[in-house]
């Protein structure tokens, strides 16, 4: 197991008006353990504030969960070997347009991880030669590298981004939404794209989408999250032919036809209950 | 963009390039550049030094320089004398006294000034011959020439609001910065102190600090704490400013890219939060530092900041706050002219960045 979360629950202080703290919380994150195993792509889905992102940006050691382990490689990660960790774990970001700085020149913004790494990448050449490398890698021109991100469509945002990610060769990568700003064309180029890349380079992925095509084509395992948990594990077919729990035939059907679905009772989770393994690999949520 | 394939501008070229077709500003840039030019080389360019006086003209009025001599002949221009008398009041009278010509010199040599504050220098880029005056703009109290004074004013009045920018700039961003990128405690703290800056009025916590230097100290060491008085009071407006736009910069992704390629938190905070705060630093610089020009002409015209007989335009305004004065010496008046330049100058060309960088600061979601 390569990365694998441990209890991990992340919550927000609810303001009032003024500011002042409330004591109420929202549990943006609550109590979700996963384990990821080296080379394969595991999905997380669901809706719209139910927690992916921020559980994403736990996993990148960009928030600090409430509570909960993160671990790599069986190690916690922590202050200690952080530095190391951000090597082997990238991430590529929802929206193309913010995740570029816009006064870098595209050959700076994949330079920049490089720059740090002295050890790895010690002569300015070396590091050329990475960058025209991962260029390739991502299918994008040479003549591209002095221009600005403002004169890029969004797919071509997102292949940078992607050579961004992998030029400091990650085990890890972590996809937050990184399609869904996209067309459907261009989803697609993309999609092929992290297929092969994740052949080449032989990375491990961790998707996350609101889009069920998308994850039906991309990973081998899903997690559907609902309101900070995970409410359903399993192989990538038997979410879609068997869901078990009433949330993921909620989102399946919503898919479909967003109007089948009838939201006026509220899917309850219980407190305090844990995923149950229904076998071969199959985990639910008890309702 | 002509050739995209060729050129690759960043956007703040772009702006930049916008910024160039408005001819106003453009305007604006070149009295400003001129301004600052003559300051630079006031030494120079001013046919007397700020301090050679002559008590005999004292108001004397402007000179008018002649270019037709008495036979009619169209030459070499050139300056009359100056005869003092006295009306049945006691009051000066300057005639011109046709009996002396001086001719209007080239590279004379006059009085010793120092060449760009390093090499010592006497010749002057015009002037007229030892004996005769010109004063083109007049004369003040004692009989200084005031051109010669307003240039060498300017060197004060101009680089204070340079160098108090500067200073508060500098200051603000750092403030901003931290206290935006961290957030918390350590920006609640950095914000009380800037809000208790701000909360002072501005004007009597400059004459509460410039109450706190001491009498003895030397004229260039009154302009250093003037300076550091002016920026002391601007830097909270800023740090405010550029706290909260830290505070949206840095959720957003390219903040986090950083981050998660293993950028430490400082070389975040310098290469992608204060950049991008850029946009509008600039325009805030340009429309601040009328506030550092009038600054030191307030407190020099309370007597207060440069004293005599340096000079800077405040101070010599500091004279035209009598109304007699002004009734009999018009002239007097025309340092005032000289900031109201500057400062119109400065705010149009504010003006026209912030319409040039706008496009720039909505694309970085700092406006919307």
């Amino acid at each position: 197991m390569i990365l694998e979360l441990k209890n991990i629950t992340k919550t927000y202080p609810l303001k009032s008006g003024f500011g002042t703290k409330t004591g109420k919380v929202v549990r943006a994150v609550n109590n979700v353990s996963l384990g990821v195993e080296k080379g394969e792509s595991i999905s997380l889905v669901g809706e719209s504030g139910c927690g992916k992102t921020t559980l994403a940006r736990v996993i990148m050691q960009l928030i600090r969960p409430d509570g909960g382990n993160v671990l790599y490689d069986g190690k916690k990660v922590d202050r200690t070997n952080i530095a190391t960790y951000r090597k082997d774990v990238q991430m590529v970001f929802q929206d193309p347009y913010s995740s570029l700085d816009p006064r870098y020149t595209i050959r700076r913004v994949i330079d920049e991880g490089m720059a740090l790494d002295k050890t790895r990448f010690k002569t300015q050449q070396e590091r050329e030669m990475r960058i025209q490398k991962m260029l390739g890698a991502v299918q994008l021109k040479q003549d591209m590298l002095g221009r600005y991100p403002h004169e890029f469509s969004g797919g071509e945002r997102q292949r940078i981004a992607i050579a961004r990610a992998l030029v400091l060769n990650p085990t890890l990568l972590i996809l937050d939404e990184a399609v869904s700003s996209l067309d459907v064309l261009v989803q697609e180029e993309i999609l092929k794209l992290l297929t092969s890349l994740q052949k080449d380079f032989n990375l491990t992925y961790v998707f996350i989408s609101h889009n069920l095509k998308v994850v039906k084509r991309i990973s081998r395992r899903v997690a559907v999250m609902y309101k900070g948990k995970i409410v359903e594990l399993a192989k990538t077919e038997d979410i879609f032919n068997n869901p078990l729990h009433s949330y993921t035939r909620d989102l399946l059907s919503a898919a479909v036809d967003y109007k089948s679905v009838i939201r006026d009772m509220e899917i309850r989770i219980p407190d305090g209950a844990q995923l149950e393994d229904k076998g071969g690999g199959h985990w639910v949520m008890p309702e | 963009m002509t050739n995209p394939a060729t050129h690759s501008l960043s956007e703040f070229q772009i702006a930049m390039r916008t910024f160039r077709k408005n001819r106003l500003a453009m305007l604006c840039v070149m009295i400003l550049g001129a301004l600052y030019f003559s300051a630079i080389f006031a030494g120079f360019l001013s046919p007397y030094s700020f301090k050679s006086e002559r008590r005999e003209h004292s108001y004397a009025p402007p000179t008018r320089i002649h270019f037709v001599d008495e036979s009619g002949e169209f030459g070499w221009p050139f300056v009359y004398g100056i005869k003092l008398s006295f009306d049945e009041y006691y009051k000066r009278i300057y005639q011109e006294d046709r009996s002396v010509k001086y001719p209007v010199q080239l590279f004379n040599h006059g009085d010793e000034y120092k060449f760009l504050g390093l090499v010592p220098m006497n010749i002057h880029l015009w002037g007229v011959e030892e004996g005769g005056a010109v004063y083109l703009l007049g004369a003040d109290n004692r009989g200084r020439d005031l051109l010669s004074r307003i240039l060498w004013g300017g060197r004060v009045s101009l680089s204070i609001g340079l160098i108090g920018v500067a200073i508060s700039f500098s200051i603000g961003l750092i403030f901003g910065g931290i206290s935006g990128y961290y957030g918390g405690w350590i920006d609640n703290v950095l914000m009380r102190v800037a809000e208790m800056v701000m909360m002072v009025p501005g004007f009597y916590l400059l004459l509460a600090l410039r109450a706190a230097v001491p009498p003895e100290f030397s004229s260039v060491q009154v302009y250093i704490a003037i300076v550091v008085i002016l920026s002391f009071i601007g830097w909270a407006g800023l740090a405010r400013i550029i706290r909260g736009m830290c505070l949206s910069l840095r959720e957003r992704e390219f903040v986090l890219a950083a981050k998660s390629i293993g950028l430490s938190d400082f070389s975040i905070i310098i290469r992608h939060i204060l950049p991008h705060t850029l946009s509008y630093s600039i325009f805030a610089v340009m429309l601040s530092i009328p506030g550092y020009i009038l600054g030191e002409s307030a407190l020099s015209l309370l007597g207060l900041g440069i004293e005599d007989p340096y000079s800077s335009w405040g101070l010599l305004l500091a004279d035209a706050m009598s109304i007699v004065k002004i009734r009999f010496y018009p002239w007097i008046l025309i340092p005032a002219f000289f900031i109201f330049l500057t400062i119109i100058s400065f705010n149009v060309i504010g003006d026209a960045l912030r319409d040039a960088l706008d496009p720039m600061m909505k694309a970085e979601g700092q406006r919307s």
